[in-house]
C-alpha cells in the first residue's frame, strides 16, 4: 500500500507549475475510474496526485456562435443539456454510462483520457470533429480527437500533457445513427460503438462521418468522401460503392469483424437513403 | 493529510491518506452508521450519499476528493417531514425495504423531493435506477413519492 502526496491546485497556473516540477504525477478529476477498476479496498496511485476539480477553468462550459467548449473536469451530468447531448440519441448514449450517481461525479476528461480503450462517447465526439486543448508548461496545443489514436487505431495517450478543454463545432445534426456492438465497454469488455452522423444542406449530404470505437478506433475517409456531396436521399449506387469500400478496409484491418459490422454499416447508410430530413 | 468538509451541516476535519475510499473514511472517521458494506463497484447503491446535493457512490470516490464538499447521508433527513411521509407511504404500499438498500432508496427519495415537487414519473423511476434492489417495485416507489408530494402540499397549507 503506497501512499501518495496529494496536491490541490486552485488555478491552471498552479497546476502547470506542479506538473513541471513533479515527475510521476497522476491527474485526478473525480477518481471514479480508479475507484471502479481497482477492486481492492485500498486505492493505488502514482507517488504524487494532482486533484483538479477545484480549478474553475476546467469546469466551465462556453458556447459561441460556432462552437461549444467544455472543461475537462465537467461532469457527464453537466453535459446532459448542452450540444450535442441535447440531441435525443446522443443523450440516450450519455445515459448508458453508469447511473446518474456515476455521471454526477465522472468527468468528460477522465472519460476521454482512459487510455486503455475508447469509451462510450468517443465515437460520437469523433463524428462531430471534437478538438482537444492540451496544455504543457510552456505551450498550449489543440488537436483533433483522433490524436488520441495511433495509426493502428489503438489508444495513444501522450504523458506530460494535460487535457484542459474539449471543443465541438456547432453543426446541424440532421441524421445520427448509434449502435452498440458486443459486450461491456468499460473497463475492458469487447464492446464498441458504431456512430454515424450526417448534415444535409439543400438536398446534398454536406458532411458525413462513420466511426467505430472500442478497443480500437476505425474510420474510412475514402468511403466518407464518396458519400459527401452526394444527393440526399443517398442514391443506391453510391451506397453500394461506399459499402464496398468499407468491406475492403475492414477485411484488410485484420481486427474488425467485417461480417458483423457490414450489416450495421449498411443499415446506417440505408437509413440515410430513406430518412426524411 | 487533513481535509475539511461539511457533513450533514457540520464541519468535519479528518486525516486522510490517498488510498482511502470516501465510503471508508465516512464510516471510520465520521461514524456514519447508514453506510453498509458495499460492492465497491458502484452497482448496489448501498454507499449512496449526496455530494453538493447530487447523488454519488462514495465507494467509487477517493476520500481526498471530498475536500471542501458538502456531503449528506440519510441521517440528515431522518427527522424531516419528507422522510416520515415517504417512509409511511412505502410501508402502507406493503413495501418492506431490505436493510442494505433502505438508506439508498430513502436518500434517493429525499434528493428528488429536494430538487423538485413536480417530478415526472420517468424522473422518479430514473432516480431509483441508482439503487440495485429487488425488494421494491419502481412503480410502488413512484406512487409513494407522488403521494408524499401530496402530503407535503397539504402540510404546507395547514397552519
Amino acid at each position: 500500500m503506497n501512499l501518495s502526496e496529494i496536491h490541490y491546485p486552485h488555478t491552471l497556473q498552479e497546476l502547470m507549475l506542479l506538473l513541471e516540477h513533479e515527475r510521476k504525477v497522476q491527474i485526478v478529476a473525480a477518481g471514479t475510474t480508479f475507484g471502479c477498476i481497482q477492486d481492492s479496498r485500498y486505492l493505488s496511485f502514482e507517488p504524487s496526485i494532482v486533484y483538479i476539480q477545484h480549478i474553475p477553468e476546467l469546469s466551465s462550459i462556453h458556447k459561441t456562435e460556432r462552437m461549444i467548449s467544455f472543461g475537462a473536469a465537467c461532469t457527464l451530468s453537466e453535459l446532459e443539456h448542452v450540444y450535442p447531448f441535447e440531441h435525443k440519441q446522443a443523450k440516450e448514449l450519455l445515459h448508458t454510462i453508469g447511473t446518474s450517481a456515476v455521471r454526477n461525479i465522472a468527468t468528460i476528461g477522465g472519460h476521454l483520457m482512459y487510455g486503455k480503450r475508447f469509451l462510450s462517447l468517443w465515437a460520437l465526439l469523433a463524428c462531430l470533429d471534437a478538438e482537444l486543448e492540451f496544455r504543457a508548461f510552456s505551450k498550449t496545443s489543440t488537436k483533433n480527437i483522433w490524436y488520441l489514436a495511433d495509426e493502428m487505431g489503438l489508444p495513444a495517450i501522450e504523458s506530460g500533457r494535460l487535457l484542459t478543454r474539449i471543443r465541438i463545432p456547432l453543426q446541424s445534426i440532421d441524421y445520427l445513427f448509434i449502435k452498440r456492438i458486443g459486450g461491456s465497454i468499460f473497463p475492458d469488455g469487447d464492446g464498441a460503438y458504431l456512430v454515424s452522423a450526417a448534415t444535409v444542406d439543400r438536398r446534398l449530404i454536406s458532411d458525413f462521418k462513420l466511426v467505430i470505437a472500442g478497443a480500437r478506433a476505425y474510420r474510412n475517409y475514402d468511403a466518407e468522401q464518396r458519400i459527401i456531396s452526394a444527393p440526399y436521399p443517398l442514391p443506391a449506387r453510391i451506397l453500394q460503392s461506399a459499402l464496398r469500400m468499407y468491406a475492403e478496409s475492414l477485411r484488410k484491418s485484420n481486427f474488425w469483424n467485417a461480417e458483423l459490422l457490414l450489416p450495421l454499416i449498411s443499415q446506417a447508410l440505408e437509413d440515410l437513403r430513406q430518412s426524411n430530413t | 493529510m487533513n481535509i475539511e468538509f461539511n457533513l450533514n451541516s457540520s464541519m468535519q476535519r479528518v486525516t486522510i491518506t490517498s488510498v482511502e475510499r470516501a465510503l471508508d473514511m465516512l464510516i471510520r472517521q465520521c461514524d456514519v452508521k447508514s453506510l453498509p458494506g458495499t460492492c465497491l463497484e458502484g452497482q448496489c447503491g448501498g454507499c449512496l450519499v449526496l455530494i453538493d446535493n447530487k447523488p454519488a457512490y462514495s465507494c467509487l470516490m477517493p476520500a481526498f476528493t471530498l475536500r471542501d464538499r458538502r456531503v449528506e447521508t440519510i441521517e440528515y433527513f431522518t427527522k424531516t417531514r419528507e422522510y416520515s411521509f415517504l417512509y409511511s407511504e412505502l410501508s402502507k404500499g406493503g413495501t418492506a425495504l431490505c436493510s442494505s438498500c433502505h438508506n439508498g432508496i430513502m436518500l434517493m427519495g429525499m434528493a428528488l423531493l429536494r430538487r423538485t415537487l413536480t417530478p415526472a414519473r420517468d424522473e422518479i423511476l430514473n432516480t431509483l435506477a441508482n439503487v440495485h434492489c429487488d425488494s421494491i417495485s419502481p412503480d410502488d416507489f413512484a406512487d409513494a413519492v407522488l403521494k408524499t408530494i401530496q402530503h407535503l402540499a397539504i402540510a404546507r397549507k395547514t397552519p
